[in-house]
């Protein structure tokens, strides 16, 4: 494929993004993901087609259907969502050309060098597919020519098209280390941490950087097992730093916005201190450890 | 931490109500009475000579530095002598005002009426202004384009010398000062420099007698302090500082009788970590204890606090929450281009640590050579909440005043006046504060101007500047007569005598005898007319992003009456909302609405520096707001960005309108980069808020200071932040008991959040807030 034609399905560039690689960042979120996470905070990018959320907060209600009939998601109206015009409504996924996205990643050099922060691919799942893969690749090394360190949020438990081109693009990995046990994470989130370990080990040869972000949640990975289980599954494959992400409520809105069904309602959110339990077992198991991520 | 001796100086700051203070109008009176056609400068000297003779001075039980301005701290100090109008007319309200209340007695409020009141009517400074300003300025001030300042006070907004004083001291000076008078007996500028000088070092004979009267019944603990201070205020009469602590005491003292002198704002302190940087290091290699070093700077910052500026409503509303203008520049260049930031550049900013208040106004300058420890120490301080320090680029400063004739090794010693005017210490009478200029409302009137629309959208955007050079051209005359009015009634030879080139050219600083001579006017309105013009440029024009064609979505005139009626019509609610959301605003970087505000605060600057003012020098541009965005919003009907009639312009001068900056201050900041900032040499300013919580740790603390260096490198002249939650303050509005102590930034300085008024506070409540 020509490079100028590739593209990626995205809900939001988010610039001043301060925990997810290092430094001041830029994060690409694109839209589509395999797994099914029940605690996910970007449920706009569950699905891999553009779809309308509706905030209801933000309504005016400037053209309700005379029939009074909703959409899923609440929305009362036909309007388009280019015309809303409070931006109640909105079009999430659009398809975007990965030079534009180097471009608008690009206007934050000066941020990124005095920072040692950078561009992070995030998602969904930033590497759902071949051809996802192939233009995340493309993005990312485009950015790195340009001087900018590099990032991928991922599950790394999908089948890698070209680790080698995405090893050479991407200056450091974040991959999910969620619920421990194969059987109940297949169950639970779909994610099969045996293909994550094999496509790590395969990365690791070829030299990335790779970082462990582990989740606390409460009910599915806080329990000291699943964390000691993590760390030291982190350590054996010669992983030296994890990320403690505690769980926290922000996505719950856009579940509503989405009018999807939010199954963490009423968990409590987590302190820092409510997961010093856990950085205590990372750190045991010999790993560097960083609350929230860098 | 502050100790319990300045922790009780501080608390004696806030113990009382603020009051009137009439002992500078009654001793002014007594004065001009005696001096009846003398010359005016001469006048000015010996009613300064009767000030520092009479007025009451106080000595408390535990000061380490002496100097009062008035009996109880953080009085209001009226000047009927500057006008005597705008008193009478509030006199009754000062209690209850919106902003800035002050306590007054029935008694002295019948003193003013029929005594102060009657004398000065007639003969004030605005008298003069108002009998020669021509009618045209007047009608045009009327449109609230614009506002000529200092019209009703004090110029101030200005750094003297104070490395002379500490240096040569007060004796020396006066020396040279007598053997030019010699030199020129008729000069009437020197004759009232040699009757001030002599006054400052008689004054400090006061003090010392003060000092002593204490010693009676003093503690022996207490008595040696007082000796000592007594030995100090002797040997500064007269001779050159020895160390930190006689610098401290000589540096306020300065302050003291230059406040004496012109009662105004903004007496700014310019660059103390370099003229203090010998004495520090004296006073260490003398055994001094870091901890009584820290004592005194602390006690010195507190002093700064003891001095407020009553203002009238109006001007109130301008200037909230009292900019008293103690500016306190650190960091930055030498004359040579090397950073000559020091020990005392750390020391200075983590003093607010201790002392938590809005005084001094901590500066710190910044260039590509400013080390990582200091950006560290500015970053802890930044993070406490106090909006303190603001930062300057000396990487776009320093070019901006070579571009207005300063030779390059001046430039580079610039500082900071009131809130972020620039001006070059001891060298530059700027008239930096001595006017506003609303762009929003140009906008308007070409707007109400032109019923009959326009064929395309240039030809609005050179009606827009067509209406702007109009208005620049009265701003320009008006401020004219108000610098004159300066230099025929109220001369300032003391503060003159300590601004080159006064001396040499015996002339009074009103009289252009400073060496650098401008004149500086805030362009405000850009983010507002930006928005409203890329509205109007696709809605109404049909004119997309590179020149691409658009469908119009209504007609000039159907916007004009729904700005008419304020957004009240059937359905404009939604027209309102759409071009609140769907059109592209300025601060998110967007080069189609961002070079609006470029093209027009640059023309705005183009216009205002073709004008010469009375002495000699430039009109200069800036663009900050203070809390002028307010009343200035006030003053604008709706206009097509979808903002509301009457409400409150973008803040700051630079910052996008609240709200609307949705992709965060980095981008905001690349917006602000392509304005032609250089040419604002007069100083600009930019809000960013950010969350507490996003500044946690070494690791926040990391990304903010990498935030400012890419701030410099982006060449932005200036950033302050806002760093407190928005629940905190909401609360602090409900509950302002609680919040006593709460220090917020309002622009280009900060103040006591609970002593502004709710139009102020929520404001600063709505600015954007960056979370992540």
């Amino acid at each position: 494929m020509d490079a100028s034609q590739k593209s990626l399905c995205i809900t939001n560039v988010q610039r001043y993004s301060l925990h997810d690689g290092g430094g001041i960042r830029t994060v690409v979120f694109c839209k589509g993901c395999p797994f099914k996470c029940p605690w996910c905070c970007n449920p706009e990018n569950l699905s891999f087609k553009p779809e309308v959320s509706w905030k209801e907060r933000l309504c005016i209600g400037c053209s309700v259907r005379a029939d009074g009939r909703r959409d899923q998601n609440g929305c009362p109206c036909d309007t388009p969502p280019d015309q809303c015009p409070t931006g109640a409504k909105e079009l999430m996924g659009v398809e975007r050309s990965v030079q534009s996205l180097v471009d608008e990643a690009m206007r934050d050099l000066e941020f990124y060098e005095e920072s040692g922060g950078g561009v992070t691919a995030s998602g969904g799942e930033a590497l759902a597919g071949a051809a996802r893969q192939a233009a995340v690749t493309e993005m990312l090394a485009a950015c790195k020519q340009r001087g900018t360190h590099t990032a991928i949020e991922s599950t790394l438990a999908l089948p890698l098209d070209d680790p080698e081109a995405l090893v050479a693009a991407c200056d450091v990995f974040l991959i999910d280390f969620k619920i421990a046990d194969r059987e109940r994470s297949l169950e639970v989130t779909g994610i099969d941490p045996d293909v994550r370990d094999a496509n790590l080990k395969r990365v690791l040869e070829l030299g990335a950087k790779v970082v462990a972000r582990m989740p606390i949640i409460p009910g599915y990975t806080d329990s000291p097992e699943n964390v000691r289980a993590n760390a030291e599954r982190a350590r054996e494959l010669g992983i030296s730093r994890a990320d403690i992400l505690p769980f926290h409520q922000l996505g719950e809105g856009k579940y509503d916005s989405l009018g999807m069904d939010y199954t963490c309602e009423g968990i409590p959110q987590l302190t820092d201190v409510d997961v010093e339990f856990a950085v205590k077992i990372c750190e045991e198991a010999g790993l560097e450890v960083v609350v929230h991520g860098e | 931490m502050l100790t319990p001796r300045t922790q009780a100086i501080r608390d004696s700051l806030f113990a009382e109500n603020r009051v009137v203070s009439l002992e500078r109008g009654r001793l002014y009176m007594e004065s001009y009475k005696e001096t009846e056609g003398e010359p005016v400068v001469v006048r000015r000297a010996k009613a300064l000579r009767h000030l520092l003779e009479n007025h009451e001075i106080v000595i408390d039980d535990y000061d380490l530095l002496a100097g009062n301005r008035t009996a109880k701290p953080r009085a209001g100090v009226i000047s009927p002598e500057m006008s005597p109008y705008w008193i009478d007319d509030e006199l009754d309200v000062f209690p209850t005002r919106p902003q800035d209340t002050f306590d007054i007695s029935d008694e002295d409020k019948a003193y003013y009426r029929e005594v102060l009141l009657p004398f000065w009517s007639g003969q004030s400074l605005n008298d003069w202004y108002q009998a020669h300003i021509d009618e045209e300025v007047t009608e045009a001030e009327r449109t609230k384009v614009f506002s000529v300042a200092q019209t009703d006070k004090g110029q101030g907004h200005i750094i003297c010398d104070f490395d002379m004083v500490l240096h040569r001291g007060w004796g020396d000076i006066l020396r040279e000062v007598r053997g030019l008078l010699e030199a020129h007996p008729e000069n009437e500028f020197y004759q009232a420099a040699v009757i001030c000088l002599e006054a400052t070092i008689a004054y400090y004979g006061r003090y010392e007698e003060a000092l002593r009267a204490k010693l009676v019944d003093a503690t022996p603990e207490r008595a040696a302090e007082l000796e000592r201070m007594i030995e100090i205020m002797h040997h500064l009469a007269t001779e050159p500082a020895r160390d930190l602590y006689d610098a401290l005491q000589q540096v306020w003292m300065i302050e003291v009788v230059l406040e004496h002198e012109s009662n105004a704002s903004s007496l700014s302190l310019g660059r103390a970590d370099q003229y203090l940087w010998p004495y520090y290091q004296k006073s260490l290699e003398q055994g001094e204890t870091p901890e009584f070093i820290r004592e005194l700077l602390q006690d010195f910052y507190l002093k700064t606090n003891t001095i407020v500026f009553i203002r009238s409503t109006a001007s109130a509303a301008f200037f909230a929450g009292f900019p008293s203008g103690f500016n306190l520049v650190v960091g930055g260049v030498d004359a040579e281009g090397n950073d000559c930031s020091n020990d005392l550049s750390e020391l200075l900013l983590d003093i607010q640590k201790d002392t938590r208040l809005p005084q001094p106004n901590l500066s710190l300058r910044v260039h590509e050579g400013t080390p990582a420890e200091l950006y560290h120490e500015a970053g802890e301080i930044i993070r406490l909440g106090d909006g303190i320090p603001q930062c300057f680029n000396d990487e776009v400063n320093i070019p901006a005043f070579v571009n207005r004739g300063i030779s390059l090794e001046d430039a580079r010693d610039y500082a900071v006046v009131g809130c972020v005017e620039l001006s070059i210490p001891g060298r530059m009478y700027g008239l930096h504060d001595i006017s506003m200029f609303n762009m929003v409302r140009c906008l308007e009137i070409t707007l109400e101007e032109h019923p009959e629309g326009f064929d395309t959208f240039e030809e609005l955007e050179e009606a827009v500047e067509a209406t702007i050079d109009r208005y620049v051209e009265l701003m320009v005359r008006g401020c004219n007569v108000c610098d004159l009015a300066h230099r025929e009634t109220s001369p300032t030879p003391l503060l003159s005598c300590l601004v080159h080139d006064s001396l040499e050219k015996g002339a009074d600083i009103t009289s252009a005898g400073a060496r650098y001579n401008l004149s500086g006017v805030q362009g405000v309105g850009t983010a507002n007319v930006a928005d409203s013009l890329a509205v109007m440029k696709r809605a109404v024009f049909g004119e997309g992003e590179d020149g691409k064609k658009l469908e119009p979505k209504l007609t000039y005139g159907q916007l004009l009456e729904m700005l008419e009626r304020d957004w009240e019509g059937e359905g404009d609610e939604i027209w309102r909302q759409s071009f609140i959301n769907r059109y592209p605003k300025y601060g998110n970087d967007i080069d189609e609405v961002d070079l609006l505000g470029r093209r027009f605060l640059s023309h705005y600057g183009h216009a205002v520096e073709k004008y010469d003012n009375v002495r000699g020098g430039k009109f200069q541009p800036g663009s900050y707001t203070v809390s002028a965005h307010v009343p200035l919003g006030a003053a604008c009907g709706a206009t097509p960005d979808g903002r509301k009639a009457h409400e409150a312009l973008a803040d700051g001068g630079l910052s996008p309108m609240r709200g609307v900056d949705k992709h965060g201050p980095t981008a905001s900041l690349r917006s602000v980069s392509k304005l032609e900032n250089v040419l604002n040499s007069n100083g600009s300013l930019l809000n960013v808020k950010f969350s507490p919580s996003t500044l946690e740790g070494e690791r926040g603390l990391a990304k903010l200071t990498a935030y400012l260096r890419a701030f410099s490198r982006l060449k932005l002249q200036h950033i302050q932040f806002n760093v407190v939650n928005r629940q905190t303050l909401i609360d602090a509005q409900k509950h302002p008991e609680r919040h006593k102590d709460l220090v917020v930034r309002v622009a280009g300085y900060s103040a006591m959040f609970v002593e502004l008024s709710k139009a102020i506070q929520d404001d600063i409540i709505n600015r954007t807030e960056h979370v992540l």
